[in-house]
């Protein structure tokens, strides 16, 4: 059992299975914010006597989230290289990079919203600003969830190393991840860059 | 162990590649947004395309959508996409 690798534990019958029906999941996952993007598109010019999507969005700050948020994706991906290769430590070390990088953008976006909401910007000001932190606020719900998961399995991989029960889960956890980038890139173009055109 | 760490580099190499031409592609629209340097219909069509290929670098780099198994995480992630989209025309025709 020992001598098993990381690859072989991956394409074991369970895993492979595991990873399948998370591939599911993220299938209805796509339905879920696509209805919140459907509902942000059709009330986003509903702004009553708040402020517009040109006014209220500092594209700068929102340029910082973005980078944080690809970054964690990539050291993601760097961690689940090493989990591939066995490398205990390196995987520990770039998924804990990654966690980190997860909560830097949690900040900042609790940052963003306390801005928006000491400039009167409230959830219950518009229709727009209701379907706007309705759909950032379940995709900040997701990075949270992530980086409790992570962190959770982390602790795992410390106690047990990487075997036939953790190197499956951390691989799933990597696509939850990057599922979450994949998320984060169409809210940055469809929200923040075309509400700014 | 040469030969492997020879892999290693190369594999990092292109996981880094994937992501440097992300944050490109990430800042180039973030500019051309700022300046406002295309007419807005334009401007939509190529930062929507710009977006589009990030993710299918997400997709087919980092998260093995092609990997074995026949196309079923394909097929997963079309359907879901299909469902969304219909959502979403609905709810803007609404």
């Amino acid at each position: 059992m020992e001598t098993m690798s990381t690859q072989m534990h991956l394409n074991h019958k369970q895993a492979q299975m595991n990873i399948l029906a998370f591939w599911f999941l993220i299938g209805a996952e796509v339905v879920v914010f696509g209805c919140l993007f459907g509902i942000y598109l059709a009330v986003k010019s509903l702004t009553g006597q708040g402020p517009t999507p040109n006014e209220l969005f500092k594209l700068n700050e929102i340029m910082l989230s973005t980078v944080v948020l690809l970054t964690s994706s990539f050291t993601c991906a760097i961690a689940v290289y090493f989990l591939n290769l066995s490398k205990k430590l390196l995987t520990l070390l770039f998924f804990l990079i990654t966690i980190l990088l997860g909560l830097a953008f949690i900040g900042l976006e609790i940052r963003e919203f306390t801005l928006y909401v000491e400039e009167g910007a409230k959830i219950s000001t518009s229709a727009f600003l209701g379907a706007f932190y309705l759909l950032l606020g379940t995709h900040g719900f997701h990075v949270l969830f992530g980086v409790i998961w992570i962190s959770l399995l982390l602790v795992q991989l410390w106690l047990k190393g990487i075997n036939q029960e953790t190197a499956p889960k951390l691989f799933i956890a990597s696509l939850y991840w990057h599922f979450i980038d994949v998320i984060w890139v169409i809210i940055f173009t469809i929200v923040y860059l075309i509400g700014k055109v | 162990m040469k030969r492997l760490s020879k892999h290693t580099n190369k594999e990092i190499h292109k996981l880094f590649l994937s992501f440097l031409l992300m944050i490109l592609l990430t800042a180039l629209a973030f500019f051309l947004v700022l300046y406002q340097l295309i007419s807005p219909p334009f401007l939509i069509v190529l930062i929507t395309f710009f977006a589009l290929i990030q993710i299918v670098i997400q997709l087919d780099r980092f998260m093995d959508i092609r990997e074995k198994e026949g196309g079923y995480r394909l097929t997963s992630l079309i359907g879901g996409s299909f469902v969304a989209l219909l959502a979403i025309v609905f709810l803007i025709l609404l």
